[in-house]
């Protein structure tokens, strides 16, 4: 009886740590993409602005978006692959989804603008894109 | 004064020859992830590159033949073979990222996706192999290559925390979320970039493409132990650009097109346009290189006629071959795969195969059969071997590290 209850506090043990191993791992995944969409976006920002201040060339920012925003479509295609097995999970990767979506749009139009008309009106949607993104990787790093 | 200018002009080529698609994108990534913290592996890395080529060009200078070949007759056809096939897979890797570099700089000049540029770029390396003569392609492609000192220029104009970089120097520094398996990838592919086997090959057959003797040793020496050290220098500007704009705002580099950013913002648009002038001579430089080294490796083992001394019609296998190699590359990159994945997997791979490329050239070095009075002394054994063990190190953790590591990511 012994071994039996100890076998099964084991098994449970056991279950419990690979679920939240699992978790755990899926949480980093979610970072990582997020960490991703924060480089491409902050890369953005910044080729865009040394563009207005003259100090690079049109087609270096062009290649420069085209880039980011294959990075961007990487980090998106990311999370297709992860587990979800938890509402919160869940909830995360729908925020996260949402964010990375928003700096892909807005890096992709951003590029367009610049092909169309050889500049960048406005970078709002970027900067709003980069601060949902960031925010929400302040939130899943503490909540690790 | 002709040997002054020989002298210099040789230096010179050796500095701007020295960087290649590999020190430019891993040493982008690195000081972008790891500011200066992993400084200490170029160092490691430039030392090991200088002890190993001046070997190979003293074998080839004092011999009259290239390393391959005496490694085959020294070492027999079943050894030499492992050598073979280890080099030449990596050279042709690495031809890959190279033609990739080429291509990925043209489209910064032009914003022409780069996949239109890989054939173009391929057909001017073999034009370029074909057509002109081996003291011109090895000058202009390295003189003009100076262009990247424009990184060591782009890095004191962005006015640095002096104690900061020198705190990163000292201590591991990261964005918070590296692991330290990530820390000893890089490392990894900091050493193997800097060490990339095609550079002691072609070398050494360069050394016997432009007829050295002993009486060119002194030159030769100098060029690796100052023309390699300043290349080197400029490896440490390219991570230190990085380090100063991108570690702070979190941008990691994942493309070339990133590495200009601190560029720009240092010197705007002249500085950028040199840079990347620089940036194409350098690896249009590389890939004339690698796929000369792909023609010298093969050939010299199967005792096929090879150089660009001799005629095309004479040496017709050897230009066949950089031909196959050439297309291959083509075909690789229109196939849509990341040409800095490439690079980023080649440097690694660079490292595996280390040790099959370094211990037999030390060992011919050693034979006063083919080396007379010119073999290692002692202290470069010792040194040497001290350098064999660390390549031995690299080699066996590099895959580990590889797969642990998701490649760096």
């Amino acid at each position: 009886m012994r071994i039996l209850r100890c076998t099964v506090g084991l098994t449970l043990s056991v279950c419990l740590f690979a679920g939240c191993s699992q978790q755990a791992a899926a949480t980093d995944d979610l970072i990582h993409a997020l960490s991703e969409s924060h480089s491409a976006i902050a890369s953005s920002l910044l080729a865009i602005q040394l563009y207005e201040q003259q100090r690079s060339t049109r087609a270096a920012t062009e290649t420069l978006l085209g880039d980011m925003a294959g990075q961007i479509a990487d980090a998106e295609r990311a999370l297709e692959p992860i587990t979800i097995d938890s509402p919160q999970l869940q909830s995360d990767r729908n925020a996260v989804s949402d964010a990375i979506h928003a700096g892909a749009t807005s890096v992709l139009s951003s590029r367009d603008e610049l092909e169309r008309n050889g500049a960048v009106d406005s970078t709002a949607g970027l900067e709003s894109a980069g601060s949902q993104v960031d925010s929400l990787l302040s939130e899943l790093r503490r909540s690790r | 004064m002709k040997k002054v200018f020989g002298l210099a002009l040789g230096i010179l080529t050796a500095i701007g020859g020295f960087l290649d698609i590999g020190d430019l994108v891993t040493n982008a990534v690195v000081g972008s992830r790891f500011g200066l913290s992993l400084g200490w592996a170029v160092v490691v890395g430039v030392i090991g590159i200088c002890i190993f080529a001046q070997m190979s060009g003293r074998v080839a200078a004092v011999s009259g033949r290239a390393t391959f070949e005496l490694i085959r007759e020294r070492l027999g056809p079943r050894v030499a073979i492992l050598n073979l096939g280890a080099s030449f897979l990596i050279n042709l890797m690495t031809l890959t990222a190279e033609v990739g570099g080429v291509a990925l700089a043209v489209q910064l000049i032009t914003s022409v996706s780069y996949l239109l540029w890989v054939p173009l770029a391929a057909v001017a390396v073999w034009l370029v192999i074909w057509r002109v003569k081996f003291t011109i392609m090895e000058n202009v492609a390295g003189l003009v290559g100076l262009c990247l000192i424009g990184f060591l220029v782009a890095f004191f104009l962005l006015n640095p925390d002096w104690g900061e970089l020198g705190r990163q120097a000292v201590q591991r520094v990261s964005t918070g979320t590296e692991k330290v398996s990530t820390y000893w990838f890089y490392a990894v592919a900091l050493f193997g970039a800097a060490m990339t086997p095609y550079e002691v090959f072609f070398f050494s057959s360069g050394a016997v493409e432009e007829g050295w003797t002993v009486k060119d040793l002194a030159q030769s020496r100098a060029n690796v132990i100052v023309g390699f050290p300043l290349g080197g220098v400029l490896s440490l500007a390219i991570a230190g650009c990085a380090a100063v704009v991108l570690l702070p705002q979190l941008i990691a580099v994942t493309a070339l097109s990133q590495v200009m950013l601190p560029v720009a913002q240092a010197g705007g648009k002249i500085l950028l346009g040199l840079i990347i002038l620089g940036v194409v001579a350098a690896t249009f430089g590389a890939a004339l290189e690698t796929t000369l080294s792909a023609g010298y490796t093969i050939a010299q083992f199967f005792g096929w006629s090879w150089g660009k001394f001799r005629p095309p019609a004479r040496a017709a296998r050897f230009h066949l071959l950089m031909i196959i190699c050439l297309i291959v590359a083509i075909a690789t990159l229109l196939t849509g795969v990341d040409p800095i994945t490439v690079t980023e997997i080649s440097v690694v791979f660079s490292a595996v195969a280390l040790p099959l490329t370094y211990l037999p050239i030390l060992i011919v070095a050693n034979d006063p059969e083919y080396l007379g009075e010119h073999v290692n002394g002692r202290l470069l054994n010792g040194v040497a071997l001290f350098y064999m063990v660390i390549i031995l190190v690299a080699s066996i953790a590099a895959i580990p590290l590889l797969i642990i590591t998701g490649a760096g990511q």
